[in-house]
């Protein structure tokens, strides 16, 4: 992880970010999340229920993928501050899934006196699934 | 189907005072090492008050905290699927500050899909900080409920 604070003016659209690739998913990452969120829906942790609703197995919280793609972004955009994060599920994180993020810069304009680049993520498993859609609004000073 | 009559239905506010335990243990579930979320010496050496708050944190809050959100709407967890979520942010929470926040359903509308008829419900949070009156994060979230 470089602490290099990145500068708006290198900042282009069409730029891809560095892939990260997630560790597996396990069921005790689900339980910290439940933990950590006080979502304790039983799909994430308790087998026989997931089943029960059709799912193969236990599934991630979405919030679960979203604060790793968050993550993804944030440990990139060195410099930026955060204005806007959207998020669209669009698939199952099942456990033990391991997830690519891949970013790119879409747009780089400036509003309201404010340098701002926005990022689009997609999020595919080991499998190629599509798991999410995000986007990203960041401010820049220079 | 759920009961419309809860379109602008408003929960009561709720207060929050964040902790560096449960930032920290927040960043632990989504295995992000990065020290700022760990060690008040790097946080205030990249220009923190205090320990931040990771973008996502404020998820539990999108659910009106201690009232259950799901009952007071009747929404039956076998049914239900996260459809996406939008944060907006406004200033930097840090360990130590008091949240207030509030939410409201925006909205309940019916869908036909792959897995027949639904309802997507709209709902808004507004996070401040109660010493300030800063606006933190406004959130948005959008779920599926079958029917």
């Amino acid at each position: 992880m470089s602490e290099k604070k990145l500068n708006f003016k290198e900042l282009n659209e069409g730029v891809e970010l560095p892939e990260v690739k997630t560790n597996p998913i396990t069921r005790v990452q689900l339980v910290d999340y439940a933990s950590a969120s006080g979502d304790y829906n039983l799909l994430h942790y308790d087998e026989s229920f997931a089943k029960k609703t059709g799912l193969k197995g236990c599934i991630a919280h979405g919030m679960l993928q979203a604060g790793m793609v968050s993550s993804y972004i944030i440990n990139w955009a060195k410099g930026g501050i955060l204005k806007n994060f959207k998020i669209r599920f669009s698939d199952v994180v099942n456990e033990n899934d391991i997830l690519t993020f891949k970013g790119k810069i879409v747009k780089k304009y400036q509003e309201n006196n404010e340098n701002l680049i926005e990022l689009s993520v997609v999020s595919k498993t080991q499998e190629n699934r599509i798991t999410s859609q995000s986007s990203a609004i960041f401010a820049f000073n220079s | 189907m759920l009961d419309r009559s809860f379109i602008g239905y408003e929960f009561e506010p709720s207060e929050v005072l964040i902790t560096r335990w449960k930032i920290t243990q927040f960043a632990t579930a989504i295995r992000d090492t990065n020290p700022i979320y760990y060690d008040l010496n790097e946080a205030k050496a990249q220009g923190y008050r205090d320990i931040p708050v990771p973008p996502t944190f404020f998820t539990r809050m999108s659910y009106s905290g201690e009232k259950n959100f799901y009952a007071t709407l009747g929404i039956d967890m076998k049914s239900l699927l996260d459809g996406g979520k939008e944060y907006r942010y406004y200033s930097q929470c840090v360990a130590g500050d008091t949240i207030i926040y509030q939410t409201k359903v925006k909205n309940i509308i019916e869908k036909e899909g792959k897995r027949g008829k639904m309802d997507i419900v709209t709902a808004f949070t507004q996070g401040k900080n109660k010493e300030t009156n800063e606006k933190i994060f406004d959130a948005i979230i959008t779920l599926i409920v079958f029917h």
